[in-house]
């Protein structure tokens, strides 16, 4: 599904990934851990297409296609889901408005018509329940005066109103309680299936737990470090990145 | 009926009518029409405001939605059409011509703003020949909107005037609609709020290109009133709008609000005065402007509190969107307190598009043409919930939404 090689990429004039090359199939779940300043949160940005971020070198191909000749909008359309570190707040647009927009776009790019409004609230009221969201919340505006929770909470819902082949969770773990995060792993848990994937960024063990990984990588100075299965988060939590980091530096260096 | 018209103002209202139009035009004839050393019309002179009257276009009739649960006043080229005859009871509604107006004319015309306030005022006063007096007699709770719906082609100029008394503990919701005028048009509009009176004045101002749109609006509120004043520029033409309250007597509540939105050359400038001269009251004030192309947007808030204006609270706040390099925003707060126990704050913004949010809503599927119209469209969103009639409310909504879509689609 997505195959990104030797991706090198650089904000202003800062190279942050350096060689980075990942693979993901249909039905995985791949979480890349790291330390701070690794390059976890611009790696989601360079495949959401986030302004500012220049690829250098490198490919990245989604089902086939060359994912950094498309738009921001046409890859959300085209499937790929990011859920923000930082959900942004959007006073005078309401959740629900929002995301009929953001459904019927997806839909009109498959060559589908609108959802009737009908069948958008009755899909709503699904979706809601899978993440404890509150009616109310989707009244109001956007992540307007939300807490820290009901964002990382929204970000979820509306990944399971739109439902990605390729969704990208970026520290969804962060600032979250431990009922937040059993309630977003839950929404994840179970929007799992054998036709999509999920790529979990996170600092911390403590989310995998909950959503147990097929893979798990090491992302240290823009270049995946190591890999391996579910076993490898624990030992990072274990001995701490500096574990990772070290035994991949020459000795005195 | 109109070739007595004239005879009747002489013989009925020579004493004060026709002296107060003496005094305006001898204002009109000493200073002349404003000019661009006034501080007042620094920003955009009466030249630049009147400026592109050779872009007008042929006569344009706007296709309107229909305002439910509304008395509407069709004013066609300057003149009424028609006044609806079944008023509910309460309201009286009467034209400027008419006999039976002259008792309210005697009392408050041009008593609540001065003949000689401004030059346009000034202008309007010794001028005008068209005009109506809206009456709420006291305690009558008007539910429908009044609705004053201004369409036609002047080509040159028409000069319209309005006077308002909503009577002690009377309510009543009133929309000014300006539709495809073009040519130069002054409006003054004297309104009296009395003691626990409420008001709801609307404004929506539509208008075609190579109008220009010269608004006086002066609204006196009385013991315990409140008034809410909403002015939605959304037309081509160039607009001045003054908005004037004074609140003379404790405890009124007003509100001023307003949404501009100007694209091509178009120039829209609002000057709001509040007069705090008693003690007690609260004013509250939010304008919104927009401005794009080649544009311009004048926001001027002037608030005074006088000395005998205790526990005053006044509020102004001024959000604007600049969305091209050649488009100018002027906004200027401007407090004048005397009084030493009062609670006033201003502020004032020029900013751009959050570039976070339209990524966010890209990111979601939208194309960044459609997340910068629902971003411009939610700005404008607390002003126009704020419109208490859903009927004048979801006017001003679609109004908003199709000059987006038309910056959009230029």
């Amino acid at each position: 599904m997505l195959q990104i090689n030797d991706l090198h990429a650089r904000v202003e004039d800062k190279e942050i990934l350096k060689g980075l090359t990942l693979s993901i199939k249909a039905g995985e779940v791949h979480a890349i851990m790291g330390p701070n300043g690794a390059g976890k949160s611009t790696l989601a940005s360079v495949l959401t297409g986030r302004n500012g971020y220049e690829i250098t070198s490198g490919s990245i191909t989604y089902n086939g296609q060359d994912l950094t000749e498309m738009s921001p909008e046409v890859r959300a359309r085209e499937g790929v889901f990011l859920a923000f570190q930082y959900p942004i707040e959007i006073p005078g647009v309401s959740t629900t408005n929002f995301l009929r927009a953001a459904v019927n776009a997806g839909r009109k790019h498959k060559g589908l018509p609108d959802m009737d409004s009908p069948t958008f609230l009755k899909t709503m009221r699904e979706r809601m329940k899978l993440v404890e969201i509150d009616q109310k919340l989707l009244s109001r505006s956007l992540n307007d005066g939300f807490s820290g929770g009901e964002k990382k909470r929204n970000e979820i819902f509306q990944m399971a109103m739109l439902e990605p082949t390729l969704a990208i969770l970026d520290e969804t773990d962060s600032g979250l309680d431990i009922d937040a995060l059993r309630i977003v792993a839950n929404g994840v848990n179970k929007l799992k299936n054998k036709d999509n994937a999920f790529l979990v960024i996170t600092h911390y063990q403590r989310l995998l737990d909950y959503i147990i990984p097929d893979f798990v990588h090491v992302l240290a100075d823009g270049k995946i470090v190591k890999s391996g299965d579910k076993s490898l988060a624990l030992e990072l939590e274990e001995k701490g990145y500096d574990w990772i980091t070290n035994i991949n530096q020459p000795i005195g260096a | 009926m109109t070739e007595t018209y004239v005879t009747d103002i002489d013989i009925m209202t020579a004493d004060t009518e026709l002296v107060k139009r003496e005094i305006a035009k001898s204002y009109l004839d000493t200073n002349g029409l404003p000019n661009p050393a006034d501080e007042d019309w620094r920003f955009a002179s009466f030249g630049t405001l009147t400026n592109n009257v050779n872009e007008a276009k042929p006569y344009y009739a706007v296709a309107t939605e229909a305002l439910p649960n509304s008395i509407t006043l069709e004013i066609v080229d300057g003149a009424i059409k028609n006044i609806p005859a079944d008023l509910p009871s309460g309201l009286n509604i009467i034209d400027w011509k008419d006999n039976s107006g002259k008792a309210l004319i005697n009392e408050y015309f041009a008593e609540i703003e001065k003949a000689d306030a401004n030059g346009i005022v000034a202008w309007n006063t010794s001028t005008f020949d068209q005009g109506i007096i809206i009456h709420v007699a006291s305690s009558a709770d008007i539910q429908q909107v009044i609705h004053l719906q201004f369409s036609g082609d002047y080509q040159l100029q028409k000069h319209f005037r309005i006077l308002t008394i909503v009577e002690s503990f009377a309510k009543a919701t009133i929309l000014e609609e300006y539709l495809g005028l073009s040519g130069t048009h002054t409006v003054v509009h004297e309104i009296d709020v009395k003691e626990n009176a409420s008001l709801e004045l609307n404004k929506i101002q539509n208008q075609e290109l190579g109008s220009h749109q010269f608004h006086h609006t002066h609204i006196k509120t009385a013991v315990s009133s409140f008034a809410h004043h909403t002015a939605i520029c959304i037309g081509k033409g160039n607009i001045r709008n003054e908005l004037k309250y004074t609140l003379a007597a404790p405890n009124n509540h007003v509100k001023l609000n307003g949404v501009y939105i100007a694209d091509a050359k178009q120039v829209i400038a609002n000057y709001t005065t509040v007069d705090h001269a008693m003690p007690h009251c609260l004013s509250d004030e939010l304008y919104k402007g927009l401005a794009t192309d080649e544009a311009t947007a004048i926001f001027n808030g002037k608030i005074m509190v006088r000395l005998d204006a205790q526990k005053t609270n006044a509020f102004q706040s001024n959000k604007n969107l600049l969305l091209s390099r050649n488009a100018h925003i002027y906004t200027k707060p401007q407090l004048e307190i005397f009084a030493d126990d009062v609670k006033c704050s201003h502020g004032a913004t020029i900013g751009q598009l959050d570039q976070e949010a339209i990524f966010y809503m890209q990111a979601r599927g939208l194309s960044k043409l459609d997340a910068i119209s629902l971003l411009t469209a939610a700005f404008f969103n607390d002003i126009v919930e704020g419109i208490v009639n859903q009927g004048v409310r979801q006017l001003a909504q679609s109004g908003i939404r199709k000059k987006l879509e038309r910056i959009k689609a230029s």
